[in-house]
């Protein structure tokens, strides 16, 4: 099954209502970036959904209609929430088993008030 | 069709004439995709001419992803096989690695090991993955088929040859053939393995310098300038480690395998992890070091 992003969703809405759409648009906008534009035209592009011609995307009549076909899935469906994983960069290095481990006392206090 | 991997968006936006040279960027070279904030930071650094530089930079790099080291695969198969008439009676194909560390040379030996017909009767522990374990296989009349994934100064290969012959002299065996294959070398490398002393040598894909062999008169020098200025923002030393200027002794190489580790013969700024007064910067290619 593919997958479609949230900057996949927003693109077939626009080209679906305009048509025809400048890709810096998207970009002004809703600062979809080079990169991710790049994925969305080339993956609509591969299955005739758009043409792209310096710079500016073209709905074909396949494409209209395939939209209307996958509307259900496309537009409707709940979308995972990547944003809600913390990135592994972020992560503190995991204390190893057996590891000794002293809490910092203010820390304790805090939780000790709360509990009261 | 696509890889699960989420993109980020623009965290500010960019004039229309930025965004289409990254856009194009983008659209003809997919592999961008898998280091998009490494890339960025490089662009949003660099001024006109460096901007330039890296266009084309882009533009002459060769990313080898898994279905065209494949093909390559096939292609060294069929070297050794139809071309070289190497039978499987006495060969053994050795990856170059020496060390205890993971290594390209052992990647691309698994990969080439199935392609190898079972019908010639090759078998798996005709497979060797690392090349200091040589001396137990050494045999009069044995063919050696030596395999590297990327040959750039060709240094590394000639003391593995050299190893080789050591060990040969050592175990008093005669008639030895050594063979070379690699998926890609640096065409300046050539001189040195012509001097090789061993039957013969492949390589797939032969890559020119990045600069000095790709721009000729004016451009060069300020490709050169260009080049310069982005690795004064690179720390001088990752541990115990110096910078390699334009790659491992100047090889200014442009080449990368999907998932391997990147060459450091390949300009740093692609791969080097710490920018001057030592802060970490986001990179478009990762290399774990073995010597640090």
């Amino acid at each position: 099954m593919n997958h479609y992003y949230s900057e996949d969703i927003i693109f077939l809405k626009h080209i679906f209502q305009c048509q025809e759409v400048d890709i810096y648009f998207f970009h002004e906008k809703y600062l979809l970036s080079p990169a991710q534009l790049s994925r969305t035209i080339r993956k609509f592009k591969e299955i005739d959904v758009i043409t792209e011609q310096n710079g500016i995307a073209t709905l074909t009549e396949k494409g209209r209609a395939w939209i209307i076909d996958n509307k259900r899935s496309l537009f409707l469906q709940k979308k995972s929430r990547f944003w809600k994983n913390i990135p592994e960069h972020m992560k503190d290095t995991v204390i190893s088993i057996d590891t000794l481990y002293l809490p910092q006392k203010i820390l304790l206090n805090k939780f000790r008030n709360r509990i009261k | 069709m696509d890889q699960e991997k989420n993109i980020s968006r623009s965290t500010k936006p960019y004039g229309f004439e930025n965004f289409s040279k990254l856009y194009n960027l983008y659209k003809d070279h997919i592999w961008l995709e898998n280091s998009q904030e490494g890339f960025y930071d490089l662009w949003e650094s660099a001024d006109e001419e460096q901007k330039l530089l890296l266009e084309k930079l882009v533009d002459n790099f060769t990313y080898i992803d898994s279905r065209k080291i494949s093909e390559i695969c096939q292609k060294i198969v069929n070297q050794i096989i139809n071309k070289w008439q190497i039978s499987s009676d006495n060969t053994l194909v050795v990856a170059t690695c020496d060390g205890d560390e993971a290594d390209g040379s052992q990647a691309l030996l698994q990969r080439i090991k199935n392609k190898f017909p079972e019908a010639n009767r090759w078998k798996e522990n005709q497979f060797i993955n690392n090349i200091s374990v040589i001396e137990k296989y050494l045999s009069s009349d044995l063919t050696i088929v030596l395999l590297d994934d990327f040959i750039g100064t060709g240094n590394t290969i000639s003391k593995r040859i050299d190893f080789i012959k050591e060990k040969i002299i050592f175990k008093e065996v005669v008639n030895v053939k050594i063979y070379l294959v690699a998926a890609a070398a640096m065409g300046f490398s050539k001189t040195k393995l012509d001097k090789l002393e061993i039957e013969s040598y492949y390589y797939e894909m032969e890559l020119r310098r990045g600069i000095t062999e790709s721009f000729i008169d004016e451009e060069k020098d300020i490709a050169i300038k260009s080049m310069e200025k982005f690795e004064s923002k690179l720390s001088n030393h990752w541990d115990k480690l110096k910078l390699p200027k334009f790659g491992y002794e100047r090889s200014e190489s442009l080449f990368a395998i999907e998932d391997y580790n990147i060459p450091n013969n390949v300009f740093p700024i692609f791969w080097w992890p710490y920018c001057i007064l030592g802060k970490s910067r986001k990179t478009i290619f990762a290399r774990v070091s073995q010597r640090r």
